[in-house]
């Protein structure tokens, strides 16, 4: 717990002062608060003994005040520690951001997706509860029950002596339902897991199952799993509903302890009867029922801080991914030549998926990379757009090492189709549009014409201006369409395309080739194609094989040549 | 599995029959709050009766203890009555939550695939997990903790009538104030919740974009504009965040100042009337005192609640919006299929989505028992849409589908729908055996599976596995490779040996010789109507007719060897194939 508290307080560096001001808040306004009882429990001994108005009157003005200003110093509290959260979540959620985008590929793809991306929701969800959690804390726990031990003893030590003995009692009681409970709530995630996978194949084999009259089997299963479910979620529920009973108990026993105390103090003569009057008894139980309403508060909030440290932990990672250089000058000129010389890498360096790779390319050229999947093709057009850095071997634009240049300027001059193709959130517009925010809408709709993607656009029900994510229901070919719509619309001197037709059918594929020689046509593009029918008419093939370039030359060639190529081109169509 | 009483469901229809504990669990809430609300009573009797000198038992030991006595009582019996309450809660919030999920696997089930896919399969799914999730917590803090607060706030305001009615006034007016105060902070904070998280989905989306697409933003130096266009996003958030604040800061400081402006009054009239004859004696004050704080306590705790259960109504009404989604496929009436020779005929066929363009535009086709009717299109050719429209996935815009002779639409789902296998991409796995997967549960013997699985070319990477028949396929199949699942899924249809056979691309994932010689297989089966989709041209020579769909039209039609003399397109690919063979 302390330690959980100190992870977070350090979320707060180069905030202290407004941490202090917080404090200051909290301090001033449950000090306004707690004082009321102890100047009621005042007045009421006025009344019951002198009773004269005039002496009443003070209490009351000093009452009317300090629920004046303990109100607004609460509020002052509560927004400015809810702002401070803010501020500081506001501060990592950019972080966060700005790592997903700037850090290496080695580092994101070391991780889970989906664990770097619950960063940005439930951690910092958990964050933000265990962060207010922790300012309730420290606020009605901290602050507010050491000052209600000061009220406390200052009408009766020996009561306060009571109360604080007995009160760890409920506590006790509420951590150890608590504990018992972890396992039960374990079980019910668990469960509800099982439920989840089980309507997730359901619904992705929906029309299989329809097709087979499956549904009453599915049903059947499905109320298993669901009446498990039940079973788990009334255990644990059960379990944690029993916390706050539990503990009022206690405290209504404390309480009641109290009264009993109190009678006899003031029935009966006793060490502690001295100045103890009534109005101190009805003080001091309002204390006693300040005092143990926030230990469950605190019970509570404490789980939410250790909750949100363990995320905060996790948020803290998966900021401080390495990211990748921002060095390196910028690329000038025109882009003459590419050159790569033995190239090496493997994504794990002891097993190289790129033995020693050299080429030279010519502007204008046209390059096809052919080999049998996993040779390493994908991965050399990776490095050539730089996700990773080779293991060892240089690539030159011209006569610039690779490395040397900015990420930026030399990613600047390819023009790039990946194998997988993604949507972005957006519209249609956006999402064709992602390499050159500026262009028009005409530029757009006629890059898509190009693409033969323009047809299946206007057949959508918002034509261009259809909101698009990452899971619309476009088929893969028609995704691959907008992909190539996306580099049509730059100008780009080196193309690296990366089987951007593997999902359309030939029929279309042929259809495009037209647009395919258009877009390279003057430029140096290196492709590779998933059907060898497209490489015949490349001025340079590459054949690779087990991360080496067995042979290279042109269609012609190779296939005189009569060697890996001539075999690979027949088992392919054979 | 469609009553026709399915229309008015909703989220809390489970409810239906459970109404009786459904409220006893507030009840006893009631009595336990009835058990607190005596506690200060009880001490206000001590303090006037035993303390004070005018009072009656002044002094009197015994009878202090007798009411000390009763509160320990009440603490005991008050207990008691809430650990029921939440039995009852727990055990009948967690059934409801067995019964409405399997409303919702039900709905599933009858809706068709259009409308799932329509409504969106990941919202459906949340719809079984979160959501329900979300609303039976919502039943169970109705059961057990929602009365509280109201409960003890209203016994608070009888038991102080009671004991004085000029302090009952001062109780009611600052709980009304304070309930005025709460629900101004109430009323303006859910639509900011609301917008609130929109802006929380729009951080989502963005981030999820970010790691999905990590190469396509690296690529084309996206990152900056997009750090950009997410900080603007993730400030717009947190000023959401602060005007929430901004609001719901204010309940903590106005309940706390309404509350003690109760005791002030309390404490002033006391004082104030006062030449020898009090108004309210010491132990009124105190018992009115205590029940000023203790109800603040419990108000500050039902605005809380409240915020959680918000979150429940939001569930509530995806489920609603689910439950009460319409079937657009409706089921007609004919239970029997007559026999004839056409099985299916398309007049004036036309099929959108609401775009400018049709996918599917006045399209002719008639389908004879028994034919091979092989069909060629690629992407955006409309034939994926031809085969949800013949499998009634969705009517036509425009035109007739008829099977039989009749309608499609009038025939009732189990008439047609056992008839048609459709096979194409690579989902349709389940968790299970190889053996449940092939048979779906039907019986079969294990010859006829053999047969299938040697038709579909299966048997060897089938038999030669660890555990043959009975190994485990895992989740979407992840344990075959492509080619595999594309012949488990053959294998199934050929075992079920369906009238009405849909081959869509379904062998695309063969090497050349496989796919020729499961081909030979498939269309061998003189009985069945197999549509046969393939961008393998040389496929179609066994075909009896073929079909060149482009753009939503039949653009060709004929024999294979016919549509070379006559289609130069289908003649121009096919050209191409053959010099790749």
């Amino acid at each position: 717990m302390v330690h959980s508290l100190k992870n977070i307080f350090s979320l707060f560096k180069g905030k202290g002062p407004k941490l202090v001001v917080c404090f200051l808040f909290a301090f001033l306004s449950i000090t306004s608060k707690l004082a009321i009882p102890f100047l009621s429990g005042k007045a009421i001994d006025i009344l019951r003994e002198t009773f004269v108005f005039a002496d009443l009157l003070p209490y009351l003005f000093a009452i009317f005040g300090l629920l004046l200003f303990g109100a607004v110093m609460r509020y002052f509290f509560d927004f400015l520690a809810n702002g401070l959260v803010e501020e500081v979540l506001n501060g990592l959620r950019n972080d966060l951001y700005a790592s997903y985008l700037d850090s290496s590929l080695t580092a994101i793809e070391k991780r889970k997706q989906g664990d770097l991306l619950s960063c940005l929701l439930g951690d910092m969800d958990t964050l933000q509860k265990g962060l207010v959690s922790g300012a309730t804390a420290v606020y009605e726990g901290i602050v507010q029950i050491l000052l209600t031990i000061v009220f406390m003893f200052l009408l009766s030590p020996i009561l306060s002596a009571a109360v604080i003995v007995l009160t760890p009692i409920s506590v006790l009681m509420s951590r150890f339902i608590a504990k018992k409970n972890a396992n039960g709530f374990k079980r019910q995630n668990a469960m509800l897991g099982e439920v989840a996978a089980f309507a997730l194949e359901s619904l992705d084999n929906s029309s299989t199952i329809e097709s087979y009259g499956l549904w009453k089997d599915k049903e059947e299963k499905f109320a298993e799993r669901a009446k498990s479910l039940q079973k788990a979620s009334f255990s644990a529920q059960f379990a944690a509903s029993l916390i706050n009973p539990c503990t009022r108990l206690v405290n209504n026993i404390i309480y009641a302890t109290l009264v009993l105390l109190g009678v006899v103090i003031l029935m009966f003569d006793t060490p502690f009867s001295v100045g103890f009057t009534v109005g101190a008894l009805s003080s001091f139980l309002s204390y006693a029922y300040q005092y143990m309403a926030p230990f469950n508060e605190v019970a509570d909030a404490s789980s939410d801080v250790i909750f949100a440290s363990v995320a905060a932990d996790r948020i803290r990672e998966a900021v401080s991914l390495d990211r990748e250089s921002e060095e390196g000058e910028a690329f000038e000129g025109n882009l003459a030549e590419v050159r790569g010389e033995n190239i090496v890498f493997g994504y794990d360096p002891s097993r190289p998926v790129l033995k020693g790779i050299d080429f030279d390319i010519k502007k204008g050229m046209k390059v096809a990379l052919v080999g049998t999947t996993g040779c390493g093709k994908t991965t050399l057009l990776s490095l050539l757009m730089r996700f990773y850095d080779q293991n060892s071997g240089s690539f030159h634009f011209n006569e610039s090492d690779l490395s040397s240049l900015s990420l930026h300027s030399s990613r600047a001059e390819e023009g790039v189709i990946l194998q997988d193709a993604i949507l972005l959130s957006g519209t249609v517009y956006e999402n064709v549009a992602i390499g050159r925010i500026d262009a028009s809408k005409q530029e757009i709709v006629q890059a898509c014409i190009d693409a033969g993607a323009d047809p299946f656009i206007r057949a959508l029900k918002d034509g261009y201006d259809t909101k698009l994510n990452a899971n619309s229901n476009l088929s893969e070919g028609q995704k691959q369409l907008l992909n190539l719509a996306r580099v049509m619309l730059l100008d780009k001197e080196l193309m690296l395309l990366d089987e951007a037709t593997s999902h359309l059918d030939l029929l279309t594929e042929i259809k495009l080739q037209e647009s395919f020689r258009k877009l390279t046509k003057g430029k140096t593009s290196i492709i590779v194609a998933h059907r060898l029918s497209t490489v015949v008419d490349s001025d340079m093939i590459l054949v690779m094989d087990q991360g080496k370039i067995v042979e290279s030359g042109t269609y012609a060639e190779l296939i005189r040549k009569n060697g890996f190529f001539a075999e690979l081109y027949r088992s392919q169509l054979s | 599995m469609k009553s026709e009483k399915e229309a008015k469901l909703t989220a809390f229809t489970p409810l239906k029959g459970r109404l009786f504990p459904v409220f006893l669990a507030p009840f006893l809430k009631l009595l336990e709050c009835v058990c607190e609300l005596f506690v200060p009573i009880m001490v206000s009797m001590i303090v006037d009766g035993c303390l004070s000198e005018t009072g009656e038992h002044y002094g009197d030991s015994g009878y202090a203890f007798g009411l000390v006595g009763a509160i320990f009582g009440f603490a005991f019996l008050g207990f008691g009555f809430t650990i029921f309450s939440q039995y009852l809660a727990s055990r009948v919030s967690s059934e409801f939550g067995y019964d409405l999920r399997r409303l919702i696997f039900h709905k599933i089930s009858a809706l068709g695939e259009g409308e799932l896919v329509s409504f969106g399969k990941k919202k459906a799914l949340n719809l079984t997990g979160s959501d329900s999730i979300a609303v039976q917590n919502g039943v169970f803090m109705f059961m057990r903790l929602l009365t509280r607060a109201p409960f003890l706030l209203i016994g608070s305001i009888v038991a102080s009538f009671i004991l004085s009615w000029l302090g009952g006034l001062f109780v009611l007016g600052a709980f009304l104030l304070c309930a005025i105060s709460i629900t101004f902070v109430i009323a303006l904070t859910p639509k900011q919740y609301g917008l609130l998280q929109n802006e929380l989905d729009q951080i989502a989306t963005m981030g999820g974009d970010a790691l999905v697409g990590r190469r396509l933003m690296r690529s084309f130096n996206m990152q900056k504009g997009q750090k950009e266009k997410f900080a603007s996003a993730s400030s717009a958030y947190r000023k959401r965040a602060i005007g929430v604040v901004k609001i719901s800061a204010f309940a903590n400081p106005l309940t706390f100042a309404f509350a003690n402006l109760g005791v002030l009054l309390v404490l002033y009239i006391a004082g104030f009337n006062g030449s020898g004859d009090m108004p309210l004696s010491v132990g009124t004050i105190i018992a009115l005192i205590n029940y000023l704080t203790q109800s603040l306590a419990a108000f500050l705790q039902f605005t809380r609640l409240l915020n959680s259960l918000s979150k429940a109504m939001a569930s509530k009404k995806r489920v609603d919006s689910f439950l009460s989604i319409e079937p657009v496929v409706k089921e007609g009436d004919i239970k029997e299929l007559p026999s004839g020779d056409i099985v299916y005929s398309l007049k004036d066929v036309s099929k959108g989505f609401g775009g400018e363009n049709l996918v599917l535009k006045n399209l002719n086709l008639s389908v004879h028992k028994g034919e091979k009717l092989g069909i060629f299109g690629g992407t955006g050719s409309g034939k994926t849409v031809l085969f949800r429209l013949l499998s009634r996935e969705f009517d036509p815009s425009e035109g007739e589908v008829r099977l039989y002779g009749n309608e499609l639409k009038d025939y009732a789902f189990s008439a047609y729908k056992s008839q048609i296998a459709y096979v194409g991409g690579m989902s349709g796995f389940f968790k299970g055996s190889v053996r449940d997967n092939l048979t779906l549960g039907l019986d079969y013997n294990e010859e006829e599976i053999l047969l299938a699985l040697e038709k579909a070319s299966a048997k060897k990477f089938v038999l030669e596995g660890e555990g043959g028949l009975d190994r485990e396929v895992f989740e979407k199949g992840s344990n075959f490779s492509g080619g595999q699942k594309q012949r488990l899924l053959l294998a199934r249809a050929i075992l079920s040996n369906r009238p009405i056979q849909i081959y869509d691309d379904a062998l695309s994932a063969l090497d050349a010789k496989t796919e020729s010689e499961v081909r030979k297989a498939i269309l061998s089966n003189d009985d069945a109507t197999i549509l046969f989709v393939s961008q393998r041209i040389h496929s179609f020579a066994s075909c009896d007719r073929v079909i060149v769909l482009d753009q939503g039209q039949i653009v060709a039609e004929g024999r294979h060897e016919e549509l070379l003399e006559t289609c130069s397109f289908y003649r121009e690919v096919y050209e191409l194939q053959r010099k790749e063979v």
